[in-house]
Parts: C-alpha cells; structure tokens; sequence
C-alpha cells in the first residue's frame, strides 16, 4: 500500500530534500555526509519576555565529518525579532554522536562565521538531533534543532512536514477495539497560521470500515520553546479526497506532538450513528 | 512388457515405407493399446520417448482414432475421466481449456498438462479446444513429464495425431447432425502423390445453437460457427531421411458464456458475451536415422488471433464489459537424439520457444455500473456533499505487450540390466518473461454541495487522467531430474517407479490491471488503494515433486490388461485463482504456499471374446493445502478447488457380426463417465457432489460407410460444471443436457 504518495500535504509543506554523501570531499581522505535542511520553521523565544516569533524558509546546510566526529552547520533565512537579518551564517567545532537512532550533533560554544553582517551573533547550548529516515521510496528524516543566540533568544527549529509511524485503536461504544498497528501519520505545521494538517492515509477505525485517506485541516496548535506542539480543536470536518465529509463529524481532537519523541493523538469519530474513539501514538523511528 | 520397436538403423526406414497402410478405419475397437503399438511400429519417427523403449514409462491412456469416433470425442475435453484424474470441464468458451490432474491445475493462464498435435507444442492453453477431425490416436501421458516436454507438464501430456497419408487412403467423410440444431461436417482426402510423397487434404466445419438461452435477450447462449482446414505431407526421399509437414488452420465464433447466478440458476444478461478465435500453425518434422543414432527436428510456427468480449457482470443491468483482443506468435524448435548401443540407450535434445503477444484488454463501466457502483456508493457516505460523474460510459485501457522465451537441455539414459530398467535423466529449463504495459483512463467527477434549502452548487470538479505505463521482466531457472526403474516379474507384467520434478511457468495477473486502474480512480476519491501492481502483477513458477508406483500386466493373448498407479504429489508455491478483496470483477493468480495430493489410479480393459470390449478407468485424489494462508483465512488442510476428488469412466462395446445383414453389422456401445466431488472455493463451503453421465449408441457398419445414434447424458444428470464470483455474486454453469444425435461416415478408396 503507497502511502507515501497520499501524503501531498506534508511533502508538499516539507523541503525537498535530497541527502548527499560526499565521500572524499575537497581533496581529503575523510568521509563526509551533506545535508540540505531546508523549509524549515524556526519558533524565536525572547527569553526576556517570553515572547515568541515564527519564522518560515529557514534553511540548514549540515555538513557531517564521519572520519572526525565533526560537524559543520550553515544557516540561511534566520531572521531575529529584533530586525537581525543573517544572510548565512556558518558554524563550526561541532561535535558528533549517536543516541539511538539519532544523529546528534552539539556544540557549548560553536564556532561562528557571518558573511556580509558587521557583528557576529553568538551561539550556545546548539543541538540538532536528526534521524534519517525513507518511508516508502521518499527520504523523509526527523529533525530538531535548537540553540541560544546572544544570550537572549531560544531558537527551535525544524522541518514543516512530519511523518510518525505507529499505532491507532478506534473503541467502539460497546467496548469493542479495532486495532491498526501500521497507522502512518502525516502532519503539516504553519507556523505563521498556527495551524497543522494532519493526514491519516489508509484509516481504518471499524472492521467494516473501508480504508480512506482522511485529513484533518487547519487544527489549531501552540508550540513551546522547546518544540512541543499542543493540538487541540473541539470539533472539525474531516476531508477524504479533498471533499468534506460533514456527516462523520470529528470531535474533541487532543494531542502532543513532540518532534523528537512522538505522536499522541485522541478524538472521537462518529461513522452513522455510532461514535468510536480513536487514540493514536506514533513515532518518529 | 510389450516389445516396441525402436529405430535402431536406415533398413528400419525402408520398412516403414514398405509397409503400406494400416486400415485404421476397420480396426473398429480392438484393443486400444495394441493398435497404438502396431502404429508406433510404423511412425515412431517424430515422437519423442523414454530412451529404454519406444513406449513410454509410468502410466498412460492410449484412445485409438476407433475409440476418439465411438465415444463421440470431438476435441480435447473429451479425453477428461477416460485418463483417470485428468478432468477438462466444459464451460464458457472455447478460450477456457481448464485442465486438473491428480489435484493440479489452475483456471487462468499456465496449463498443468502438455498439449502436441502432429508435434506441434501449444503452449497456450487458450488454443487447446479445438474440434477434432480424422484423429488417429490420442496419447495421454499422466504424471509429471517434465523431463522430456519440459514447462507445464506437472500434471501429465497429451499427444494427439492425426491420420497419416502413409496409411490412409481415398476419402473419408463425416456427417453429424445432433441436438441444439447441433451440424458437423468434414471431408478428407488422402493420397501418394509420388512414390515418396503422400498427402492428406482435410477440411471440416461444424455449428451448433447451444444448449442453453439467455432468458433476457432470448438469444441461444453458447452458439458457436467453427472451421478447420488441414494438409499434412509426408516424404521420404530415402531410406535415412524422413520429413513429415502439418499445416492447420482454425476459425470459430462463439456466442455466449451461460452462466446464472447461483440463486435464480437462470441465465440472463445484456451485454455481448461472445468469443471468436483464428489459429494457424505449421510444424514440420525432419528424421534422419543414422546407424546408431536418429536424429529427429521438430519446428512449429504458430499464429492466433484472438478476441472475448464478455458482460463481466452477468446481470441484465449495464454494470460493465470487457474486452480482450490479443494476437500471438509462438515458434519453437526441439532437436533431438537418440541412440543405443547394447543394453544401454539414450536420448538427449535441446528445446526453445518465443512467445510475443499483443493484447488489448479495455474495461468499459456502463450507466448502472456508475450510477450504482460508484456514485450510489459514494454519495450514500457523503449525501451533503454527493457526487455526479462526468460521462455515463468510461474505460479503463490496458495494453499489453508480453513475451516468453526459453531454451532447455535435457538427457536421459536406460541401462537394462535383466529384468531391471534403470533409467535416469535431467533438464536445465531456463525462460525470460517480459511485460510491458499501459493503463489509462480519463474520466472525471463533480462533487456537489447541498444547500440546506435543498439546492445544489457546485463545490469542485475532479478530473480523471491517468496514463501509467512501465515494464517487467523476470527469469527463471528450473533443474529437473528424474529417476525411474521398471522391472519385469513375469510375461506382460512389470512394476514401475519414479522420481522426478516438475514445474508450471509463472506469468503475470493481465486480468487485475483493470481493478488496479479502478483503485486508482478510488484513490482519488480519497479511499486508499487495497493493493499495488507490484503487490499482485506476477505469480512465481510452481513447482513439485513427483512420486509414483505402479504396476501393469496382462494376458499373454492381450484380451486382459490392468494398470494400478499410486502416487504422491508436494507441490510448492501452487498457482491458485483467487479474487481480491472487495467487490472487484478481476482475478488474480497467487502462489498459495504449499499443497500436497496423492491418490491412486486404475485402468482396465478386457476382451472376453472378438466381440465384447469392456473397459474402464478409476482415479482418486486427495489434495489439500498444506499452507496457505491470504492473509485473511487460514486454508491449511482444506481441499484444493475445482479439482475432483475421483473419475470414473467404464464402457461396454458389442459388436455383433452374427446379426449381419445385408453386409451390415450392427453393435452398441454405452458408457458411464463421472467426476467429483469438486469444490468450488478454498474454504470448502461450497461444491458439486460426485455426479455419473451416461452415453449410449448404436452403430450400424458396412464396408464404406457406418451409421451411429448415439446419446450422451442419456438420463439427463443435472450438475454444475462450473462456479465463480462476480462483484461478490457466486454464478455457475450448468453442465450439458441430454443429448441426441447421429453420425454418418463415409470411407471410399477413389483410386483403382
């Protein structure tokens, strides 16, 4: 089954990404891995306030040394609710290591190379946790990133569109479970709107149901400044194939999105005149 | 055992065009297997044998051209039941040649049993029903033959030859006239035309209205109009070298496929069900005997052009047609030796075939198929926001462009040792399939949205373009030993075993490309896609391992014969027809995991005096899956479907040369032929208990000519033959009726 192909929203909201492996680069004997992280959002905290900007079309070029355990990171696109615009800014000194799956790299105090800006900013407590990833024939990896700037703002960022992978059970008023351990799970952030799209290709929440392609579209969410998106809507109009589907109306949406450690995922569904509960956690790995 | 002679030398040749004619026509009955003896005797040349003889090993069913005109069989399907566990039901058309034995077989695409007219190999089972005229002699090889006839001879080989110009002469004719307004007519004439050049002329046709009526149209369901042309010459310019050339061709137009649906059990339904087929093949034979060794060409050409069309629903509603137009080209080539020297013998060739075949194959959804399967469907989930599709007609084109070919080795030795005949042997089969396809559909929706006035506007309008195209190609690579041993305990007695291995080529699903583009079209309408191509466009080879056991012996004055084989199949990866989930009209070929079968067979004729002939056939099999598991139903120990758990077939043949008068003798002949229990599905909830048909002539010969009448299902047995599902409906055919008719021939030698 492609659901791959019916997840236009995140592929459509997410970068086009397409990793690189560099092997040799510049001459050297080192093994290097590129990757062009771009279209991403980035959530600014002014940590004097409390305050929040949303930034869009922020891109990361991260440039990995396998060989050395080193890592160099480039930044377009990041723009600070002060005005500070950074046509490119680029680190280095950073170091690599694993966590799992995950590709972590970090940094206390990275260095910093601003091209075409007078005064550097400074960076610190900078992390940027990947995981990497192809669902279905598509590279789609799992990404976050944040780090401090001039000792004032937090930076979080990450990709627009996200893939977890997991597990929905649909209860049934009777008590009865459905259970779909290869629930696939698309979502689509805005961070200027403030609102995401959740995609459910293939969605099965009663025996007899048959598998639809559902989208849940423009549900609200608040993000923190450490990347953990609350969902919540009282009731919404589900879609399947780009048509509304009003008569199998969703209610009580609740969930938790972190961009690290998963889905969690709960609404009521009524199909006719039964309503089923569904809850979905899912991951990224 | 009886002694066959094998070319062993030029001198053999010479006596082969020395020894004039058998009269073939006047052998009326005599004992089946003792008049294929004398013809291999004469034109062993051509026919590809066990090294060991010029018979074969393990167990066969000879039906001599006398007993083909008895019996009333006119083409392929008859042989079914007389071969014990080979069954050939007679349903839909023509293109459905459904052949099960000893629990293999399958309805769509491979065929289990082997098929060679004149030497020419079909290797499309689309082409094996075809009507016979001026057969000599049928061969049915049961049991795996892979060794010698390579792919899809898991289940056995049928050899079918026509009359040879060397031992007819003059002409014959035939004239039958029968229920259903049933007419056939052939004439054949057959002559030297040199001293070493002999040809035979045959030309036939034949009609029928069909036995059953669409109660819709009112139209008369499996009418069919067919012809058929043929000349086959034989030339021997010397003693060494031996040449015989088979050229045929074939025409039919059927109307019709009476299937009902299981709970009205009455045939009625709009569309045009009709199939119409053109065949040509050509295939020549080269012998060249040498002082040890013959070495024997056989090359075909075949061509068929081919087109169903059919009301895939069955019903009188305007649900939706297919249509499947191919054309194909077959050549193949088999170049073989043989030889012996002492107590040992061999044989050993080289095989290869390509196969092209274009085909079309456009699904068509008609009014009701739109208005029900689609829009109801759809707008009854969403009334708010309903839909209208654009046209109350669309298609969804498939083309395909597919291709087959493969070459094989193959030897086997015998080494007589006493009364042991020890024989071995292997082939390495390899074979190339390509697939090359396009799917397209263009086609369209507007979702409406209902306004709580009741009015509607338009919310979207959703067109429909799909252009998928892509190709496939696969290989495969079979190794097939077999080992046999024979061995001799007393005059015309002996016990046989063997060993061997055996495959069914694997192919691709051409009939779910439809269902596929269907599920597309879903897709967009925001339900997801069940399956794939690459989920369900291929099936893999099957393949199985053979064992048999069996003893055969007779009389010394060879009034009593007896055969009794037991056998034991394992069978992997099984071809199965299966239908995919939901209300989809395609069906798809799946390996099923693991089946095995095994059974017995029994064969036995007896002559207790000139003029009586009793004979019969009996054949058991017990075959279930081993495991097979879709995904949904566990089938592990369930019978396999549409093959029959036992055959029977007994005939009593008088001829009565004291009540001659007139120069006029008369004789009878009745026979009991029975098949089942079959099931029709996996799960075993469905079937045809065990059912018997019997047939009965009277036949009146002169010198020239013969008068038959004749009936078959004389008591009128009312079963099912056949049994599928459509759009989640269960339909079958019912099996033939009664049946009356009678046959002239005539046999004149014009030459003075």
């Amino acid at each position: 089954m492609n659901k791959k192909n019916i997840l236009a929203g995140v592929f459509g909201a997410a970068m086009c990404l397409a990793l690189g492996s560099c092997v040799n680069n510049n001459g050297s004997n080192d093994q290097r891995l590129y990757y062009p992280l771009s279209n991403c959002f980035a959530i600014v905290t002014d940590m004097s306030d409390g305050s929040m900007k949303a930034i869009k079309g922020v891109n990361y070029n991260l440039d990995l040394n396998i060989t050395k355990s080193t890592a160099e990171v480039g930044i377009t696109g990041l723009e600070l609710p002060d005005g500070a615009k950074y046509p490119g800014i680029d680190l280095s000194g950073l170091r690599v290591a694993t966590d799992k799956n995950w590709t972590v790299v970090t940094a206390a105090n990275p260095g910093v190379e601003v091209a075409g800006f007078g005064v550097k900013p400074t960076f610190s407590t900078f992390k940027l946790q990947i995981l990497d990833r192809v669902v279905g024939q598509a590279y789609v990896p799992s990404l976050a990133i944040s780090y401090d700037m001039n000792e004032h703002y937090h930076v979080f960022s990450s990709l627009s569109g996200q893939i977890v992978t997991g597990t929905s059970v649909a209860t049934a008023q009777n008590g009865s479970e459905f259970e779909n351990n290869s629930a696939l799970i698309g979502l689509s952030f805005d961070v200027e709107t403030m609102k995401v799209i959740i995609e459910l290709p293939a969605s099965q929440f009663a025996a007899g149901m048959p598998a639809q392609n559902i989208v849940f579209k423009d549900v609200p969410f608040i993000i923190s400044r450490n990347g953990i998106a609350n969902i919540s809507v009282d009731n919404l109009t589900p879609f399947i194939g780009e048509t509304p589907y009003p008569n199998f109306p969703i209610t009580n949406l609740q969930g938790v999105y972190d961009f690290v450690g998963g889905l969690t995922l709960n609404f009521t569904c009524t199909l006719g005149p039964a309503p089923y509960d569904v809850v979905i956690t899912a991951k990224q790995s | 055992m009886t002694n066959f002679a094998v070319v062993k030398s030029r001198n053999f040749i010479l006596g082969l065009l020395l020894a004039g004619f058998l009269p073939v026509y006047g052998a009326e009955y005599g004992d089946s297997v003792r008049e294929a003896h004398k013809l291999r005797e004469i034109e062993v040349i051509g026919m590809k044998t066990d090294p060991a003889s010029a018979s074969v090993d393990g167990p066969r069913t000879a039906i001599s051209g006398a007993e083909v005109r008895r019996l009333g069989i006119v083409a392929v399907k008859g042989v079914g039941e007389i071969a014990p566990n080979i069954y050939m039901p007679d349903y839909g058309s023509r293109m459905t040649s459904s052949i099960y034995s000893r629990g293999l077989g399958a309805r769509m695409d491979q065929p289990v049993v082997g098929l060679s007219v004149d030497n020419i190999p079909y290797l499309n089972k689309d082409a094996y029903d075809f009507s016979f005229t001026d057969i000599e002699r049928i061969e049915v090889l049961r049991g795996a033959r892979a060794l010698l006839n390579g792919r899809n001879t898991m289940g056995g080989q049928i050899n079918v030859y026509t009359l040879s110009p060397l031992r007819t002469k003059g002409l014959r004719a035939t004239a039958e006239y029968g229920t259903a307004n049933s007419a056939r007519v052939s004439a054949g004439y057959y002559d030297f035309v040199s001293p070493t050049v002999a040809m035979g002329f045959t030309a036939g046709w034949g009609r029928t209205d069909g036995f059953y009526t669409n109660e819709l149209t009112g139209d008369k369901t499996g009418a069919e109009n067919q012809a058929s042309a043929r000349w086959k010459t034989v030339w021997r310019p010397n003693a060494a070298l031996a040449l015989t050339n088979t050229a045929v061709f074939g025409h039919t137009r059927q109307k019709g496929y009476p299937y009902a649906p299981v709970e009205t059990g009455i045939v009625a339904y709009n569309d045009t069900c009709a199939y119409r087929r053109t065949t040509f093949a050509d295939g020549i034979t080269v012998a060249w005997a040498g002082k040890r060794v013959v070495v024997t060409s056989n090359t075909s050409v075949q061509y068929m052009d081919a087109r169903m069309d059919l009301d895939q629903d069955f019903t009188p509603a305007e649900m939706f047609t297919l249509t499947q137009a191919s054309r194909e080209w077959t050549v193949t080539e088999d170049l073989f030796t043989r030889g012996s020297r002492g107590k040992y013998s061999w044989l050993g060739g080289v095989f290869a075939f390509y196969r092209s075949t274009d085909m079309d194959a456009p699904v068509t959804f008609k009014n009701d198929g739109v208005a029900t399967l689609i829009e109801h469907n759809r707008n009854q989930a969403n009334p708010i926001y309903p839909i209208s599709w654009d046209t109350r007609k669309f298609t969804l084109g498939s083309v395909f462009d597919m291709s087959a070919g493969g070459v094989a080795l193959y030897h086997e030795s015998a080494l007589r040792l006493g009364n042991w005949t020890l024989q071995a042997g292997l082939r390495l089969d390899y074979e190339h399939t390509t697939l090359a396809y396009n799917s397209r559909c263009n086609t369209g929706y507007t979702t409406w949205h209902v306004l709580p006035d009741g009015s509607r506007e338009v919310y979207s309008h959703t067109p429909i373009n799909i252009d998928d195209g892509s190709g496939l190609a696969h290989d495969y690579l079979e190794l097939l030993p077999k080992f046999s041993a024979q061995f001799a305990f007393a005059a015309e007695h002996e016990a046989f075993a063997s060993v061997s291995r055996a495959y069914k080529a694997g192919g691709y699903n051409t009939q779910m490309f439809s269902d596929v583009l269907q599920q597309r079209i879903m897709e967009v309408m925001g339900m997801a896609q069940l399956y794939t191509l690459e989920d369900i466009v291929s099936y893999a080879p099957e393949t199985s391992m053979n064992y048999e056991l069996g003893v055969r012996g007779g009389m010394p004055d060879g009034r009593l014969k007896a055969e009794l084989t037991a056998f034991y199949i394992d069978c992997r990866n099984q071809q199965l027809t299966v239908f995919p989930p939901g209300s989809v009209t395609g069906r798809i070929m799946t390996n099923a995991g693991r089946t095995r079968s095994y059974g017995v067979e029994l064969t036995a004729s007896w002559r207790p005096c000139d003029n009586l002939m009793l004979r019969g056939s009996y054949g058991y099999t017990d075959a279930t899956f081993r495991k097979y598991n879709d995904g949904r139903t566990d089938y592990r120990g369930k019978y396999v479907p549409y093959a029959p758990s036992h055959t029977l077939f007994a005939e009593c043949n008088l001829n009565m040369p004291a009540w001659r008068f007139l120069g006029v003798t008369p004789g009878a002949d009745v026979s009991v032929r029975g098949v089942g229990r079959i099931y029709w599905n996996e799960s075993n909830t469905l079937s045809q208990p065990f059912y018997a048909q019997l047939a009965a002539s009277v036949n009146f010969t002169a010198d020239k000519w013969s008068l038959r009448l004749w009936a078959r299902n004389l008591t009128g047995t009312d079963y099912d033959v056949f049994y599928f599902m459509s759009m989640g409906n269960g339909f079958v055919q019912k099996g033939r009726p009664r049946e009356l008719g009678l046959t002239l021939r005539v046999n004149v030698n014009l030459r003075r």
